[in-house]
């Protein structure tokens, strides 16, 4: 019985996988761009929810393996990845970092080439190796993959909106006793602005204010629903579910927030470490279902790493 | 020493170390170094040493692969090509449906002669509850997912056991099978399988029980028998506040294929036996001990009274001796809460094929229970004990090796952690068992533990191949930022740690016997602690495995 769904479900998935493939990779694609682009940006959206890793690369040789222990074979490609668009929150930035590539075939690849690579995780070790699961010409993938991945649409301009009014993401269990002067400044900031309500783009929390001074003991109390700790099913399906993510307006400087008891797990990142998760599919998913806003401009700090494309 | 600087210098500058490495005795953090920004959950390791391949070893622990394998299809193993000094996440459990948990009780291990790796866990599917999944690879590092072998709905706690029959790979998956009325402890077994039809089902209980419904554990012996290690709820012994359990050894002397399979062992009358939980009825499995209390900790029961780990009925390990040509000499480890501490494990031995047992020891407050045999005949017995401090508790992961029935044995720390809140997830903590094996003279296992990089936690040493600071007792991003405004800390979490103990003592020990000739200090029981031993020498001998008299 678990055999019937379990090949029923990886039919269907590679049945779809190697359409998106062909549609995007085969003659007819090349011929008619302008139509093509739709059906692209359309299968993009459909690997994006089946691959883990998403990079242009030059390949540097083809028969090739950077992974010790994989021998090189006719179906590995050694490439150097120049942009990653998408980044499993386990492996971060991989750009620059020579990486293999299981292939199913090497059609119209050759050394020096640049490839727009969607792929998942097979081998994370001392180096990297991934499974293509489609892959496009790099020349005629940037401006589609920039719409959809980076346009204004995009997974990554809905969660830049989120942090733009949020003052810090919580998606763990947190109660703050204070905030250090620069924080709660920020926070007075957003306040003056208008808003009536921090948002938590994977918990939704209510957050009672008391009024906030640039001082030292500024208190500032956030509470977070317990149920979604402790019912593990209601989680995040992701990676990112016990994470605190403190935004660029603090610096990162860690005591930046004081907790009421024990110091909880939290994770000291800026908005430009939490914008790639944007394009990881299960938390793409949750960002889909909160209210959007009008997208603004992005920080002026912001440094993209994970999700930069070429000039 | 020499010994030691040879093995920094083998490892390359990838790990980070809190000290100098002694040969004899290696802990590695798991998590392999691209993998190094996971902030998760890792408990419940599980260990798979290859039977030729002295450098091959496979792995599992908790590890969601849902934004790094394919999609919502496949989770991760760990598989080390150096014998355990540096590990790699490879995507290849079919996990369908993936959804914010990783599979459940994995347990693997390579066939007889290492040409496939079998893999047994839990994966709820809709319509298929607590589905036990089993699959094969003969290669743990090709790119296709494993192959699927058998299903089988409302199963808890798999063990996997594969053994050589005529050149042929017997797989036998033992678990809680909870479609029979009362569960039962149950084995699905074929013979080089290559699909579902081919199994067939072994019920290991002859007795009338309340239910079974914890783990069942095996373990072979060249000489072809099987020993199968259960509990069961004793049906004539019930309390609506206490879970009683009976620990039960079966033993078959066929591989598994007796026309009467797993009856080779049947209790025989006791001169003293108590009225209430009566031993000896003559039928197949011995009952090593009976009607011992258990605690159950709920979903919110769990405190610090514990180390906010879990209670739960699912704690067994047995082991025979390799050095008994027959296969007479047996050992079994489980834990209870009999005493007045939270819980207690034992390790029991029997010389006679289980029939009749003696304890050796019993550990307070103590969890995850592990037992092997080296080809020298030294039982080797891993726990996590707990160490009460008014700071934070501590979860203690200590190995016993011994020549003599635990009269004396060299004592091991591979980890003291603290216990924090902080890191509670959902339960277990560091999870419901550790995995130790004998291979050659060697102990190879696997623990879970807080992975904050303190050299102080780790007495033995450590590598981690995650960037982390020691000096600074944290996790770093794996990939450092320039900017000197940010700070690369990283989440503290619960890792999976490999470690091997070789035969040989610790160069250290001859120093600090030494240091002790001048000022005998009393050897300390077994049970104790290294933390509550005044003498410093004797101390830090309880702590990397000296021989004490």
């Amino acid at each position: 019985m678990g055999l019937a769904v379990n090949r029923s479900a990886a039919s269907t998935r590679w049945a779809l996988v190697a359409a998106c493939a062909i549609a995007l990779i085969g003659p007819r694609a090349t011929h008619a761009q302008l139509i093509t682009i739709d059906r692209l940006a359309d299968s993009l959206g459909k690997l994006r929810r089946t691959s883990t890793f998403a990079f242009r690369a030059r390949i540097d040789s083809l028969r090739a393996s950077t992974v010790p222990g994989i021998p090189a074979s006719a179906h590995t490609i050694a490439v150097t990845p120049t942009v990653s668009l998408q980044c499993p929150q386990a492996v971060g930035v991989y750009a620059g970092q020579p990486l293999t590539v299981f292939v199913e075939d090497t059609t119209q690849l050759a050394p020096l080439q640049e490839w727009w690579f969607f792929a998942s995780g097979w081998v994370i070790g001392d180096h990297i190796g991934v499974r293509s699961v489609a892959r496009f010409h790099a020349a005629r993938a940037d401006s589609a993959l920039e719409r959809d991945f980076l346009g204004p649409n995009g997974p990554r301009a809905q969660l830049a909106h989120h942090l733009d009014d949020t003052v810090f993401v919580v998606t763990g269990r947190i109660s703050l006793d204070s905030v250090r002067p620069n924080v709660g400044t920020t926070i007075q900031r957003i306040i003056n602005r208008g808003a009536t309500a921090i948002s938590f783009p994977f918990i939704r929390g209510t957050v009672m204010r008391t009024p906030v001074e640039a001082h030292l003991d500024s208190t500032f109390n956030v509470a977070v629903p317990f149920s979604l700790i402790q019912t593990p099913l209601l989680q995040v399906p992701d990676a990112y579910q016990h994470l605190l993510f403190l935004l660029h307006v603090t610096l990162n400087e860690p005591g930046n927030l004081v907790t009421s008891g024990p110091k909880p797990p939290y994770m000291l990142r800026s908005a430009d470490d939490i914008l790639p998760i944007a394009d990881s599919a299960g938390v793409a998913a949750v960002i889909a279902t909160l209210p959007k806003g009008t997208f603004g401009a992005p920080p002026t700090d912001f440094v993209t790493q994970c999700g930069t494309l070429p000039p | 020493m020499r010994a030691a600087i040879v093995a920094l210098l083998a490892t390359g500058a990838h790990g980070f170390y809190a000290q100098v490495l002694h040969a004899q005795v290696r802990v590695v953090n798991m998590i392999p170094a691209m993998f190094g920004d996971e902030t998760t959950w890792n408990p419940e390791p599980t260990l798979a040493v290859h039977p030729t391949d002295r450098s091959l070893l496979a792995a599992s622990s908790f590890l969601l692969g849902t934004d790094v394998c394919e999609g919502r299809t496949l989770s991760p193993m760990l598989v080390s090509r150096d014998t355990g000094k540096t590990w790699s996440v490879v995507c290849n459990i079919p996990t369908p449906g993936l959804a914010g948990l990783p599979p459940q009780d994995v347990v693997m291990r390579w066939g007889s002669r290492g040409r496939r790796l079998y893999a047994a866990f839990i994966w709820s599917l809709p319509g298929h509850p607590q589905s036990l999944q089993v699959f094969s690879t003969n290669d743990v590092f090709s790119p296709r997912p494993m192959q699927f072998l058998v299903g089988h709905d409302t199963v808890d706690q798999p063990d996997l056991l594969v053994i050589d029959r005529k050149g042929h790979d017997r797989v036998m998956v033992a678990g809680s099978y909870k479609d029979s009325i009362p569960r039962t402890a149950a084995i699905l077994w074929a013979d080089d399988p290559t699909g579902p039809t081919q199994f067939k089902r072994i019920d290991l209980e002859h007795r009338k029980i309340g239910e079974q419904d914890f783990a069942v554990r095996l373990d072979a012996h060249a000489s072809g028998r099987v020993y199968a290690l259960y509990d069961a709820v004793p049906f004539e012994y019930k309390d609506n506040n206490t879970t009683f359990l009976d620990v039960v050894v079966a033993r078959d002397d066929a591989g598994g294929a007796s026309k009467n399979p797993f009856a080779a062992l049947r209790e025989k009358p006791r001169p003293s036996s108590p009225a209430n939980c009566p031993i000896g009825d003559g039928l197949p499995g011995v009952r090593v001990v009976r009607c011992r209390p258990y605690a159950y900790d709920g979903w919110g029961a769990v405190r610090d009274t514990f180390g906010f780990q879990r209670r739960v009925p699912v704690q067994l390990s047995v082991a025979t001796d390799p050095t008994d040509k027959r296969g007479n000499t047996v050992y079994v480890a489980w834990a209870d809460s009999s005493g007045s501490d939270h819980q207690r494990v034992t390790v029991a031995k029997s010389v006679d094929g289980g029939q009749g047992w003696r304890l050796l020891l019993s550990i307070p407050n103590a969890m995850n229970p592990s037992v092997a045999v080296d080809s020298l005949g030294r039982l080797g017995f891993l726990f996590q004990q707990l160490a009460y401090d008014s700071v934070a508790n501590r979860w203690v992961t200590r190995l016993l090796v011994t020549r003599d029935d635990m009269q004396h044995a060299r004592e091991y720390v591979l980890s003291t952690t603290p216990a924090l809140l902080d890191l509670v997830r959902m339960q277990p903590y560091i999870g419901d068992w550790t995995e130790l094996h004998a291979r050659g003279s060697e102990f190879l296992g696997v623990f879970s533990a807080a992975n904050i990089p303190d050299s102080a936690n780790f007495p033995n040493g450590v590598v981690y191949q995650r960037r982390a600071s020691f000096a600074d007792r944290m996790l770093l991003v794996r990939r450092p930022v320039d900017d000197s405004l940010r700070v690369d800390q990283l989440a503290p979490s619960i890792d999976p740690f490999f470690f091997s103990v070789r035969a040989a003592e610790s160069p250290e020990c001859g120093t600090l016997r030494t240091a002790l000739a001048g000022s005998p200090a009393p050897v300390p029981s077994l049970t104790t602690l290294p933390r509550a031993i005044p003498d410093s020498s004797r101390r830090r001998m309880t702590q990397i495995g000296c021989d004490q008299q």
